[in-house]
């Protein structure tokens, strides 16, 4: 999934902008951001709807904490922070409320031009996969999901986790292991 | 498999997550920044929600269902959206038979003056402005809660439900309907347009009674606000179905 490719000079440029009270700057900025930041409130919300109150609650209070922003620092580490903490104190606060809610999910079509045999192989691997990493316990498929999913950085897996590098480091080695030994099993 | 084969894969399994489309959320944010200022934060009232990362496992769960039970080579897409649980609207590649049937199907229940809907139900019976007071009110006791229909002639129905968490009913949509995420007085809404769609009832388990499955040959608007659930089957379009809702009264 395309969450990268952002050209930094452009983008330090659009956070020293909107630092400076510039909301046409800071709208640009989220431009850039909002794919991911949508998916890391997923990962974290009951619900897409959840999920995009979460994001846009975030959104809002980083560009009110932008004048604490450390000029220079990475950007989108510091963003999915705020989004995450954003979606996680928001299920916290939900928790205590019963009922239940679902909405949009889909599968993409298969891909063009694979072939036939290749592409049935790969379903079932798929599936097998998702199967997996459905059953793991929560803090592990968090960290899987951010990590290999989103395909966030160890940094910016960090910064969504409220943790260290090295804890993600070990969290992820854990949960590979865990997911690695589970798909053992079930062959 | 090695732990870099597993990262692979599992990078591999993310472009196979079908992810729901990111919102325009610069263009909200913004909009918020430029009517407020420092804009003030917002809770959503009538959002339950489940334990953490629900969507993310939900998401998982329909990749494996949808590896499972889609035809050869996914050619087919399946969506799954619901409003607050209540309702859910299905895309599949094709309607099962059904019958076509009318709006005033028995499933609608008796028929009551607005006054004694009102007093049955726990929740607020809205009338649209837009349409004026009903011609014919019937009340259900199927669901926990009652529903309560507003019938409009063969033009527009306006069914109210307070739902209990679990889904109990389902759209289905074959391609030539389409599904349009709206809104309604700032609550998420969908509009089905396009083709007739199948309406499955579901009981308490989730398992569908296909004896009261109908076609259904109208617009349908589905919104969830306070609580309470809205379904609009209407001839009007997206703007008239979004004109009848937003004129209810009281406000949802």
């Amino acid at each position: 999934m395309a969450v990268v490719g952002r050209p930094l000079h452009h983008e330090n440029e659009l956070v020293e902008r909107a630092r400076r009270g510039d909301a046409a700057a800071y709208e640009e900025l989220v431009r850039l951001h909002e794919h991911v930041a949508y998916r890391t409130a997923l990962v974290f919300s009951a619900s897409p709807a959840d999920a995009q109150d979460a994001a846009q609650e975030a959104l809002l209070k980083a560009w009110r904490a932008l004048p604490r922003f450390r000029a220079g620092a990475p950007f989108r580490p510091w963003l999915l922070a705020i989004v995450a903490n954003e979606a996680r104190s928001r299920v916290r606060a939900a928790g205590r409320r019963a009922g239940r809610e679902r909405r949009a999910f889909a599968l993409e079509p298969a891909r063009a031009g694979e072939p036939p045999d290749a592409a049935v192989l790969v379903r079932e691997r798929h599936a097998a996969l998702a199967q997996a990493l459905a059953a793991l316990a929560e803090r592990d498929r968090t960290v899987l999901a951010l990590r290999y999913l989103l395909e966030l950085s160890e940094e910016e897996t960090a910064a969504a986790l409220g943790c260290r590098r090295g804890t993600v480091k070990s969290r992820v080695s854990r949960a590979l292991q865990r997911m690695r030994t589970s798909m053992e099993v079930a062959r | 498999m090695t732990h870099d084969e597993l990262r692979d894969e599992l990078r591999a399994l993310g472009g196979e997550v079908a992810w729901p489309p990111t919102p325009d959320l610069a263009g909200a944010v913004a909009a918020r920044i430029a009517r407020d200022g420092v804009p003030a934060p917002r809770r959503r009232s009538w959002a339950p929600a489940l334990r953490p990362a629900v969507v993310l496992a939900l998401l998982l769960v329909l990749v494996i269902a949808g590896i499972a039970i889609v035809p050869p080579a996914r050619t087919a897409v399946l969506d799954l959206l619901g409003l607050a649980a209540r309702e859910q609207v299905v895309r599949v590649p094709r309607l099962p038979a059904a019958t076509p049937s009318l709006r005033r199907g028995p499933d609608l229940g008796r028929r009551v003056t607005l006054a004694r809907a009102r007093a049955a139900v726990s929740f607020p019976v809205r009338v649209p402005t837009a349409l004026g007071p009903p011609p014919e009110v019937r009340l259900s006791r199927q669901l926990a809660g009652g529903a309560v229909t507003l019938l409009y002639g063969n033009r527009h129905a306006l069914t109210m439900f307070r739902g209990q968490g679990e889904p109990f009913a389902r759209k289905l949509v074959g391609p030539r309907t389409r599904v349009v995420e709206t809104t309604v007085a700032g609550h998420p809404a969908l509009f089905l347009t396009g083709a007739p769609l199948q309406w499955i009832a579901l009981d308490r388990s989730g398992i569908p009674v296909q004896s009261t499955a109908r076609l259904v040959d109208a617009n349908v608007l589905l919104f969830d606000a306070g609580g309470v659930g809205y379904r609009l089957e209407t001839s009007a379009g997206l703007r008239g179905a979004l004109a009848i809702a937003r004129s209810l009264r009281p406000r949802p």
